[in-house]
Order: structure tokens, then C-alpha cells, then sequence
């Protein structure tokens, strides 16, 4: 028989939060500015780049989703949501004051002690940018801490350029080297590139001390991970943030399994390394 | 709150049992009735003047001309359109003949609900979704989790053909746990394993042509598409 | 360990005795299968069966559970949980093993509260067995055990030799103590004998050395895509199984649109949609990578994450299983290949 010694929290209670303002980012990604209602709650609550939260919408279920916002701006936590199924379509019909659920932070994130004094390559795909937007920002807050920084970014379409107006500040006003590239477009209207996130690493070096942060649809891992090694990238430089299906977010329900790891709790930022040694990881 | 959802139910071929499903709700239908505007709940016609619907309930198989227009008429007003009915859903024994077709083989469906009849409480679950304004959740498993769940050993094992393995959940395992095997009311299951369950059946002594009436009575058009992979 | 002994003429009262104060779950007859159920005066209790159908997760982790009532304004209200004491009467060291493996997912790490109030609430008392040709925890070294039960019961014939595991287990004989006698060493001989009785019993064997870098090595191998062919994805040998414990969570929503409940329900990893994500990518596309899934779990990813293997050679899967999928051929079958491939 088992003890408990400690009345322990239930760790699948969502905490109450309120949505303080949305805003449009592409036809189908929104990004959602929230904040906990329990001022206890709120000054307890930090989290490293690359963390997720399971979000609520009561009556539809819950979703792990990313946080995008940077821990060096504390305050809101801000979630960019693509709308795919049902639970982020209920996200999508919420406006600003409407209640959702948060619990977490949940996973490891990335690595950003051991970024340090190095170059980092960020590589990231789709709505793959809200995680390493945190990451960025926290780049950019701690700019001293980090060398070279660059970000290659995919999108499918000119539509779907998420956050381009804080890109380009980025790219002008900062030590950041960005370059976004679209599957398809009218190259008259998008004066850059067209082609996928993989063609820019011809564009760019690629130093002996980078470390890669890696966040792009499951299919495109394999693609990416590819030019980072011939590139020179040491495997357990190479870090991704995993997709898996998530019920529970702690390492319970099993779903995210992959191999021995649990995804939302030993990742979702696995390393190269890990996946050479989990068959179905990429 | 915004305005009540509209609401269209409608039949096309079919014993309107899954109406009846709705009907018999005796409890809730007063609260559902309430709750929605309910424009149309007879025999539809193409000419109906219930104008646009925010979700539509299509019961039976397609097995005539007015069906189809019927079916294009509602799917054009409806925001969302909902098969209720095995029929509805696959074809159902209409389909075994050859005389009548699926809502999906005409029109986009959101969301399925199968049962001949329908299971009342996935109806009233359903509903109450739509109300929330989420489409009703999908039931990832087939008919053994819930048999299994009650303990009920296995008819198929006994050298019985019961379908369990094939068929979508929601029923609670009616059948199995009165000791009958699963006829396979409610349609195919996410994924279905013809190929194996005759091979299975076939070791219990059944004739391929037997096994085929079976697994394909209420589900044709799915047996169709797996049962004939060479296995 | 502390052991006295119960005439087995005293076990039907023990029982009524115990099921005073204490919510007593017992394996009973229902159907043509075994099942734990609530023990009433007229309960058959059956004390010498192989395996029930479900195993006693049922009552740690229900096949459906609600976590919280919701409603708007009011947020998610956690149900809440009985505290009445129980007692689980009747199982064997294969399934006190499961509920071992179950603690380590479910108590460590992050504290699974639902759980972990069933679990605190639950006195467990052993019962030994005699195994069948589906049976293998001798394989799997699950069939003993030394800790998690308050009593064990081991058959003697006329007597019961008691184990005593807890002090709970302890008061549990002291309440009733007339019902109870000394061990002799008599009955201490017969025990050793009735151990080594049975082991020998067993024919389901399942070599484990270096299985788990094994199927390592093997995870490309054809035979999981040539045994899966059988799969009906029924999910069966996941229920049945004491240390499945995969579900998902979801909410019911009432017939007002806005309040009802998070619920959680068991699931399968043999499901087709059960690693499939929005946007249609399925991380475990065919039914070979599903059933390799399942097994790796058992034999090799929890050998790495938890240091001891999550099948406890029970037999159920197999048992159960009505496309004869025998997870030990599988295994064997698997071992053989290394081999050859060596010799080749
Ligand atoms: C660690 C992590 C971080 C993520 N971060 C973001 C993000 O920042 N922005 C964003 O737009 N999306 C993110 N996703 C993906 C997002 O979780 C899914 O798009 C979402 O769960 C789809 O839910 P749905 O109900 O709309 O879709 P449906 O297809 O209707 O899904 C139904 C149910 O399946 C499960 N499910 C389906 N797809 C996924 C999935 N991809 N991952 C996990 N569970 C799933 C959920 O339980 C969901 O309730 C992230 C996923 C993971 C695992
Ligand atoms: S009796 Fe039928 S439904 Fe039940 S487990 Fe067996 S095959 Fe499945
Ligand atoms: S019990 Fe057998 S047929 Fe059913 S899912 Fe398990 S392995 Fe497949
Ligand atoms: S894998 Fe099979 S034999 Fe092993 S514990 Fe589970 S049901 Fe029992
Ligand atoms: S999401 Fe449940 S174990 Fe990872």
C-alpha cells in the first residue's frame, strides 16, 4: 500500500487564464497575448524558450501548444496558433477577455546554456516559428551571451509569412541574419527567395562552433538535418523540437512516445544524437 | 449567447429509425428543442423554404434522383452537414444490392454518426457539441475496446463471426454482451482488417462466401476497399 | 517476513469478515471468464483460476474516468475522489507486479493524484497461482513477490501460508486473529515444496537475456510487417493487459453547449489514429510499425526508462488475442533471426 505523505496538486488542472488580445498573423495563425488571472500564479510562472503549455478551451479539449513569447519579457505569454482541426478552430472563434485553460511549462525547451558563445543556426518551418521565436527573442535579450546568429525560415506562401514586420525590424535593426524563403510565389512581389528552407544553406557559412535549433513540419527533418551535418554540424549540436500526438503533457498517457523518450517531457527539443538512436524519431 | 443554431433533419431512403432515435429522447428533446430552431424535420423536398442551416442531419443511402437533389439541396444550404445512419454513412444494406450509394460519395460530410440504428447517447453527445459549436469528437476505437471493457469473452475467438474487430465503437458492445456476435450495424472501424478476420474465419470453418455476407453487409463499400487487398 | 498460516476452511469468513468496513473486491465468476467484481455474501469468490480478464488496473486507472466537472465562469473543478477503504482480494504475482509497474509511471514524476488516491486507498491481498500454457512470469521474474502487497496467500493443500507485507496487513490479521494460526515448519517445507512444483509447471517460455538489444538491432526486421498482416487493431492485448496504460484525455460536453466534464479513456497503440496528428502525419503509419510499437515497449523501452521490463508474462495478450498472435513467438521468432543472420 501506498503512503502519500503530501496532499500533492493535481497536475492536470488547468490553471484560469484570460486572453488579452489576438491578432491576425496569416489567413489561418493567429497570435494569442494571455495571462493568468491568478496574480500567484502569474509571478510563479517561468519557462524556458522552446517550452509548451497544454492550452484549454473548455467543452472542446486541450492541445499542447508552444509558448512564443521570450522569458526575458515577462508579462504576457503569447501563443501563435495554426488553425487545423477542431481544438484550434475553437481557439480561433475566442476573442480578447474570453477564458482558456493553461497548464505547464511542460518538455525541456532548447538548450540555451550550452548556446552560449557559440553560433546558432536557427531553422524553422510553417508555424515551426513559434517556438523559436521565443528563442530569438531571448537571443536578442542576452544578444552578449551568443556569436553569430542567423534564422532560415520557410513558408509556404507570401500569406503565410508569420510575424513579417518583426522580421524585418529584426533583420534591419539587430546583429541577426535572416533569410525567409517561400515554397512557392510571384517573384515580383517577393523580391527574396522561392524555394524550400533547405535550398538557403547554400547562402550561407556555417562556423565550426554552431549549435542548430531545428523546427520544421515532421516530414522536412530528415531534409534539414541532412544539410546541417554537411555542413560540418556536430549531431549533438543539432537540436529539434518534435511534434507528437499529447494528451496529458507529463509523461502519463504514453501517446507521445517515442522509443524510451517521452516527447513531452524528455523533449520535445531532441538532439541529432537522440534520433540516430530512436529509429522513429525523424 | 448568439442566435440558436438552425437545424435541418432530413431523409432520404431509409426506415427512419435514426429519426426515431431522436424522437424517442424523450428527456432530453424538450432541452434540444429549446436549445435550436428547428426547420425542417419531414421528408424534405427541393423546394423547402427553410433557407440557409447552420448544421443538417442527412439519414439513408442515395438510391434514387430526388435522393441526390435533395442531398445537393441540403449540403448547399448547410453549414454543416452530418450523416446519421449506417446508410447514410456507408451504403449501408442498400449498398449490398447495389442500389444505393453513401452521402460521401455526393457530397462532403463533416461528421458520421453510424448505427442501425443510431446509439442515442453519441447522438445527444453530438448534439450537444454542435451546440458548443465544435464538431462532435470522432471515436478512435472499434467495437472490442468496449466489449473488452466489459469483460466479455471473445465470440470471434469462440469460432463465432462477430465483427467487433471491424466495426466503429459506440455501442458499449451491445450485442457481445448478450452473448450475440456484432453484426457489424454500425459500419467499418477506423481500420479494419478484412483480410485477417477471413482468414480467421475461414480457419473456424466458415465458407468465403458466408464470411462475405457477413463482414460486408452493413459496410460494403469499406469491404470493397480493404477486404479484396490479396493478403 | 512475518507469515501465520489460514485454514483454508477459514478463508470464507475472512473474507465476510473483511468485507465489514472495507469496500472487498474478489476474483469472481462472469460469464465464461473471471473478472474482479465487489464481493457480496452470495459471491462465488474463486480462488483458483489463471487470469481474469481485465487485470486490477481497472480499479487504479478505470477504462473511463472523469477528472473534472467544467463550467463556465467556474473552471475546472477537479471530481472528487471516494477515500472509503478497499481491499483487492485474490491477486497473482504477475498482477502485483503490473500494479508495480504502474506506480513507476504513475507516482513518479509528476504525482498522477487519481491515481495515486485510489492507490493510497487499497489494501492488496496476494493469491498464488498455477500456471497455464499461456503463462511465463517465471520467464519474466514476476512470479514471486516480496514487497507491494499487504498479505499474500500461498495454497498449501488445507491450509493457507499468509505472508504479511504491511502493517496495515498486519492489523488486518491482528483484528481477526482467532481465524489465524502459527506457522509450523512443516508448512513451511510444503511451501518450498509447492515453489518448486511450480516452476516447474511452466511450458510458455521466453528467453529475456539481451532481449531488449535484441529487438534493438531487429527494428527493421520483416517480421513485424509479417506478423502484423494478423493484427485486427482490436486493441485487446492493450485492455487486457496489467501495465497498458495509454489513454486519452477529451471533453464531454452537456446538453447546454457550455458545462460537462474531462474525461480520459483508455487506448491502443495498435489504433491506427493513435500517433496520427493534425495535418494528416501519422507517426506509425502501418500496422507492423504499430505492433512493433507495443512490444518494444514492453521488452526494450521500459528496460531503458525504468530499468525492468513492463510485460510481467502474464499471458493475457496472447491469451486474448483473437488473431493468435503469440507475443512470445514473436519474440522468439525475432531471436532467431539475430542468430541466423549471424550464421549468414
Ligand atoms: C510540443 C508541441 C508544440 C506545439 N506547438 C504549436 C504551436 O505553437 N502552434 C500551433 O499552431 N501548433 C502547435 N502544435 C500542434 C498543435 O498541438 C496541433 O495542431 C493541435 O493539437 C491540433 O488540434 P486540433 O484539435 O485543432 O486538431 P484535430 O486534428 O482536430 O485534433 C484532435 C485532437 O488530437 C490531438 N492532436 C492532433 N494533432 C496533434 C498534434 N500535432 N500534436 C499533439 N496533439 C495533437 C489533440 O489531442 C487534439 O485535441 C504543437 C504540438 C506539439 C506536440
Ligand atoms: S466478442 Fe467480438 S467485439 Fe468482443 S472482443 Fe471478441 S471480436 Fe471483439
Ligand atoms: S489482441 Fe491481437 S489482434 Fe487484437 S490488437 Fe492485439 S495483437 Fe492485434
Ligand atoms: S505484454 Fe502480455 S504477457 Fe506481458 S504483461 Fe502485458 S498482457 Fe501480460
Ligand atoms: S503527452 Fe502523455 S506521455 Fe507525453
Amino acid at each position: 500500500m501506498n503512503q502519500s505523505l503530501a496532499k500533492v496538486q493535481n497536475p492536470y488542472q488547468p490553471s484560469r487564464a484570460k486572453i488579452v488580445d489576438i491578432r491576425d498573423l496569416t489567413p489561418d495563425t493567429r497570435l494569442f497575448q494571455v495571462m493568468l488571472i491568478d496574480p500567484k500564479e502569474r509571478e510563479q510562472f517561468t519557462y524556458r524558450p522552446g517550452q509548451f503549455c497544454q492550452i484549454s478551451v473548455m467543452g472542446t479539449g486541450e492541445i499542447p501548444i508552444s509558448i512564443s513569447s521570450s522569458p526575458t519579457r515577462p508579462g504576457l505569454l503569447e501563443f501563435c496558433i495554426r488553425k487545423v482541426g477542431r481544438s484550434t478552430s475553437s481557439l480561433h472563434r475566442l476573442v480578447p477577455t474570453d477564458e482558456i485553460g493553461i497548464r505547464g511549462p511542460y518538455g525541456n525547451g532548447f538548450p540555451v546554456e550550452y548556446m552560449q558563445g557559440k553560433d546558432v543556426l536557427i531553422i524553422a518551418g510553417g508555424v515551426g516559428l513559434a517556438p523559436v521565436r521565443s528563442l530569438l527573442y531571448y537571443i536578442l535579450d542576452n544578444r552578449d551571451q551568443f556569436n553569430q546568429v542567423t534564422l532560415l525560415y520557410g513558408a509556404r506562401s507570401l500569406q503565410d509569412v508569420l510575424f513579417p514586420a518583426e522580421l524585418q525590424t529584426l533583420e534591419q535593426h539587430r546583429d541577426l541574419n535572416i533569410l525567409v524563403t517561400l515554397d512557392r510565389g510571384d517573384t515580383s512581389v517577393w523580391p527574396y527567395r522561392v524555394g524550400l528552407v533547405t535550398e538557403l544553406f547554400s547562402e550561407i557559412e556555417v562556423a565550426k562552433n554552431t549549435v542548430a535549433a531545428v523546427c520544421v513540419p515532421p516530414v522536412a527533418y530528415k531534409f534539414v538535418t541532412k544539410e546541417l551535418l554537411a555542413k560540418k554540424v556536430a549531431g549533438e549540436d543539432i537540436f529539434m523540437s518534435l511534434e507528437r500526438k499529447m494528451h496529458c503533457g507529463i509523461g502519463k498517457c504514453g501517446c507521445c512516445a517515442v522509443g524510451s523518450k517521452y516527447c513531452c517531457q524528455d523533449g520535445p527539443v531532441f538532439s541529432y544524437w537522440d534520433a540516430l538512436n530512436l529509429p522513429d524519431m525523424i | 449567447m448568439k442566435a440558436k443554431p438552425r437545424i435541418g433533419i432530413y431523409g432520404l431512403t431509409s426506415c427512419a429509425g435514426d429519426q426515431l432515435v431522436l424522437v424517442n429522447c424523450e428527456d432530453e428533446l424538450l432541452t434540444i428543442l429549446e436549445a435550436v430552431d428547428l426547420r425542417s424535420f419531414v421528408m424534405a423536398h427541393s423546394d423547402n423554404p427553410e433557407g440557409e442551416l447552420d448544421v443538417a442531419f442527412v439519414e439513408g443511402a442515395v438510391t434514387q434522383e430526388s435522393d441526390l437533389e435533395t442531398l445537393k439541396d441540403v449540403r448547399s444550404r448547410a453549414q454543416i452537414l452530418i450523416a446519421i445512419g449506417t446508410c447514410a454513412v456507408w451504403g449501408g444494406i442498400p449498398y449490398l444490392s447495389g442500389m444505393g450509394t453513401p452521402l460521401s460519395d455526393h457530397v462532403q460530410v463533416d461528421y458520421a454518426i453510424p448505427g442501425c440504428p443510431i446509439e442515442k447517447t453519441q447522438l445527444l453527445k453530438a448534439i450537444a457539441s454542435l451546440l458548443r459549436g465544435d464538431l462532435p469528437l470522432s471515436l478512435p476505437h472499434p467495437v472490442c475496446l468496449e466489449c473488452t471493457i466489459r469483460e466479455n469473452n471473445c465470440l470471434l475467438q469462440a469460432g463465432e463471426i462477430c465483427c467487433g474487430p471491424l466495426t466503429a465503437g459506440g455501442c458499449n458492445a451491445r450485442c457481445p454482451s448478450l452473448n450475440r456476435a456484432c453484426f457489424g450495424c454500425r459500419g467499418a472501424s477506423h481500420d479494419p482488417n478484412y483480410v485477417s478476420a477471413r482468414q480467421i474465419l475461414e480457419k473456424h470453418g466458415f465458407s468465403v462466401n458466408e464470411v462475405r455476407q457477413r463482414l460486408a453487409l452493413f459496410s460494403g463499400k469499406a469491404y470493397e476497399k480493404e477486404g479484396t487487398q490479396v493478403g | 517476513m512475518r507469515t501465520v498460516v489460514l485454514p483454508g476452511s477459514n478463508l470464507e469468513e475472512f473474507l465476510a469478515r473483511l468485507a465489514v468496513g472495507h469496500e472487498l473486491i474478489v476474483p469472481q465468476k462472469s460469464g465464461a471468464s473471471i473478472s474482479f467484481a465487489a464481493y457480496d455474501p452470495s459471491s462465488e469468490v474463486v480462488v483458483e483460476y489463471q487470469r481474469t480478464l481485465l487485470p486490477p488496473k481497472k480499479f487504479f486507472l478505470p477504462p473511463e474516468e472523469a477528472l473534472f466537472d467544467f463550467a463556465p465562469g467556474e473552471g475546472f473543478r477537479q471530481k472528487p475522489t471516494s477515500s472509503e477503504r478497499r481491499i483487492l482480494f485474490g491477486l497473482h504475482p504477475c498482477d502485483i507486479h503490473g500494479l508495480r509497474r504502474l506506480d513507476q509511471v504513475f507516482l513518479e514524476g509528476y504525482v498522477d493524484t487519481y491515481y495515486q488516491a485510489q492507490r493510497d486507498r487499497t489494501l492488496i491481498i496476494g493469491l498464488s497461482c498455477l500456471p497455464d500454457e499461456m503463462c511465463f512470469c517465471n520467464s519474466m521474474g514476476t512470479d514471486l513477490v516480496t514487497d507491494h502487497f499487504d498479505l499474500f496467500l500461498t495454497d498449501l493443500g488445507d491450509n493457507y501460508l499468509v505472508e504479511i507485507g504491511s502493517t496495515e496487513g498486519n492489523d488486518l490479521i491482528l483484528d481477526n486473529e482467532d481465524l489465524f494460526a502459527e506457522t509450523s515448519d512443516i508448512l513451511l517445507r510444503k511451501y518450498k515444496v509447492f515453489l518448486a512444483t511450480r516452476s516447474n509447471l511452466f511450458e510458455q517460455k521466453l528467453d529475456t537475456s539481451g532481449l531488449s538489444n535484441i529487438l534493438a538491432l531487429e527494428w527493421d526486421s520483416s517480421h513485424w510487417e509479417e506478423t502484423a498482416k494478423d493484427c485486427l487493431a482490436c486493441g485487446r492485448c492493450s485492455m487486457t493487459c496489467p501495465t497498458c496504460y495509454c489513454f486519452t484525455i477529451f471533453d464531454e460536453v452537456n446538453l447546454d453547449g457550455a458545462s460537462g466534464s474531462r474525461c480520459r479513456r483508455w487506448t491502443s497503440c495498435l489504433y491506427k489514429n493513435y500517433a496520427l496528428v493534425a495535418g494528416g502525419h501519422n507517426f506509425r503509419p502501418s500496422r507492423g510499425a504499430r505492433l512493433r510499437q507495443r512490444i518494444m515497449h514492453k521488452h526494450k523501452d521500459s528496460v531503458e526508462r525504468h530499468g525492468i521490463s513492463a510485460c510481467v508474462g502474464c499471458g493475457r495478450c496472447q491469451a486474448h488475442c483473437a488473431a493468435g498472435i503469440n507475443f512470445c513467438q514473436v519474440l522468439t521468432s525475432l531471436r532467431g533471426e539475430s542468430s541466423e543472420s549471424i550464421v549468414g
